[in-house]
């Protein structure tokens, strides 16, 4: 029990921390940069439920953002339905798709379901770019910037702020319940080895497909979310592959199944990618991308465990052998 | 439990060809033969790893043949791996506590049920370990302890005591009687002789996905088929 508390007074101060830098910034440039690191976090977060824990390696998830970017959006500009009830709309459209993806894929393993998670994203892309009269095609669509709770659009670059906080608070909580519950262990259990799981008896679909919802529900609040705060979606830019990638190599990079691994990697990796493209950006188009590239390489193939898992290690072993030197 | 004219082909090889027998409630059953008889592949065929070819599985006078596994340990039937397959980026606690969850739904009570597990295999010093930094013989063990962490009713071990030294192996055999006196039914396959011997009342002999023996154990001892199947193979009658 103390244990717990402390952990909840810990997330507490991390949070208190992250809100108070918000608002001593007071400053929309740095201010964006909080929001991108924190959306990041909880992008990776989510991710990290079905490719960190299940071990399902998905590259598709960008599908569950554009997807609830696109709901929100199209609830809004077409039967003017607030961005409140649209963020939780797409989510649960979100869901929907990952059912789907569920029934289709999820009996794949390793890199079939990896490569079949690339086509839907692809062929969501292809229906946005088409499907013109509700997406806008290519061209995309714009949210007029009317400031009001019920467009869900603000002045303030802190509330929008507030509001990515606040989701980060639902993931961490969620998979913080995740992480000790019986869905956690046997979630886990299916990544290390299916059939040691079913023989235990764990139903290794069900968990799977738990996993994928829980996934896309908050994947695509999340995109809902980005996309009132960008105040406009295009099929390339919310349902880019890249995305996907990235919030997979912010989760290995900071630690997969672990609850602040994903976390970790976009506190270091998006202020990174965003320093060295503002650094080397117009000058050398693309290499940013490629010292990047390099460096989360490097971490990989250095501690495969991630900067958390190798942390969490590192204290582990340090714990017992105080514990160790004590006893004798 | 029942089985009834069970075979399982791998396109075209019968690794179990036509096999029938009863597993008597709360008995310890035998199952032997020389290497690549099918015994392990019947093991998989029981826990629904695989679909049988053909023939039936009954447990409580249910048809299970085409159960998937999840479901069959639901319904008290628990396995452990010729090649052991350990979780190896949780601890050895938290392996367990996969399978104790099963019937126990809040953590700290599948936690409790976990290390008494433990103890009770004499392993509760590695609970915090990961399983890839441990020994082949505490591998095995955890293997049984996961297996147990699901309270079966039937229990099928392949071959948990190879690899083990004899004291390690004595250990074992008492866990397997213990567990049987408390009303576990248990399926051993197991090529050393003397350790069947010991336990086993009855005794089934696998020869190329065939059975061609099941009695006591002192009979099939002196089964002229049966010494003929391992007589290529005598390395393992003998009593290693
Ligand atoms: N998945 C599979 N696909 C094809 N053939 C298989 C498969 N599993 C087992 N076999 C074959 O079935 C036969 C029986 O194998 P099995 O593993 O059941 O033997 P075993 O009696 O357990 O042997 P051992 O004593 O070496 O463990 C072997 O010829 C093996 O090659
Ligand atoms: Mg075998």
């Amino acid at each position: 029990m103390k244990l717990l508390n402390n952990k909840i007074i810990r997330w507490a101060a991390f949070f208190l921390v992250l809100i108070i830098a918000g608002l001593v910034v007071d400053n929309n440039y740095y201010l964006d940069i909080l929001i991108t690191v924190v959306f990041y976090a909880c992008m990776a977060s989510a991710w990290n439920i079905v490719g960190g824990y299940a071990g399902q390696v998905s590259v598709g998830h960008v599908a569950f953002l554009g997807l609830g970017a696109y709901t929100s959006t199209i609830l809004f500009l077409k039967l003017n339905i607030t961005p409140l009830i649209g963020i939780f709309a797409g989510g649960i459209m979100a869901m929907v798709l990952a059912l789907l993806i569920g029934f289709l894929t999820i009996r794949l393993r390793g890199p079939f379901f990896t490569l079949s998670t690339i086509a839907i994203a692809e062929i969501l892309l292809v229906l946005a770019v088409r499907f013109h009269g509700l997406t806008g095609g290519s061209e995309g669509l714009n949210i007029p910037y009317r400031p009001s709770v019920y467009n869900f659009v603000f002045k303030s670059y802190f509330t929008y702020y507030m509001m990515f906080i606040l989701l980060m608070i639902a993931i961490v909580a969620v998979i913080s319940y995740i992480n000790k519950s019986r869905t956690g262990f046997y979630l886990r259990a299916v990544r290390e080895d299916e059939t040691a799981a079913s023989s235990l008896g764990v139903d290794v679909l069900r968990s799977k497909l738990t996993a994928l919802l829980v996934s896309a529900f908050f994947t695509g609040v999340g995109g809902a979310l980005y996309a009132q705060y960008l105040l406009f979606i295009d099929p390339h830019t919310v349902f880019t592959v890249s995305f996907s990638t990235k919030v997979a190599a912010l989760s290995i990079v900071g630690g997969i199944g672990t609850v602040i691994g994903p976390i970790v990697g976009s506190f270091i990796l998006t202020p990174l990618e965003i320093f060295l493209r503002s650094q080397l950006g117009g000058t050398y188009q693309g290499l940013y991308l490629l010292i990047y590239g390099v460096i989360m390489v490097s971490v990989i193939l250095i501690i495969p465990k991630g900067i958390y898992g190798a942390l969490s290690d590192a204290i582990k072993r340090r714990r017992k052998q105080v514990k160790n030197e004590l006893s004798a | 439990m029942t089985i009834d004219k069970v075979t399982k082909e791998f396109g075209g090889l019968k690794a179990v060809n036509d096999v029938s027998c009863t597993v008597k409630e709360g008995s310890i059953v035998g199952l032997i033969g020389p290497n690549g008889s099918g015994k392990t592949t019947l093991f998989n065929v029981i826990s629904g790893v695989y679909k049988p070819t053909a023939g039936t599985i009954m447990l409580d006078g249910k048809d299970i043949s085409y159960l998937s596994a999840h479901k069959k340990t639901m319904m008290g039937m628990a396995r452990t791996f010729q090649v052991v397959k350990p979780f190896n980026n949780i601890s050895v606690l938290e392996n367990v506590m996969v399978g104790s969850y099963l019937h126990n739904h809040s953590h700290h009570r599948s936690e409790e049920f976990a290390k008494g597990i433990l103890e009770r295999l004499e392993i509760d010093q590695f609970a915090d370990e990961y399983p890839k930094n441990l020994p082949l013989a505490i591998k095995k063990k955890v293997e049984i302890a996961r297996a147990l962490a699901t309270s079966p009713k039937i229990l099928l071990l392949d071959e948990v005591m190879g690899g083990l030294n004899p004291q390690e192996t004595d250990q074992v055999l008492q866990t397997i009687v213990k567990l049987n006196e408390e009303g576990m039914t248990i399926v051993v396959i197991e090529h050393k002789m003397r350790c069947i011997m010991a336990i086993a009342e009855k005794v089934i002999v696998l020869d190329s996905g065939k059975m061609i023996a099941m009695d006591v154990p002192e009979v099939v001892a002196k089964n002229p088929e049966v010494i003929k199947a391992y007589l290529g193979d005598e390395y393992h009658a003998e009593d290693k």
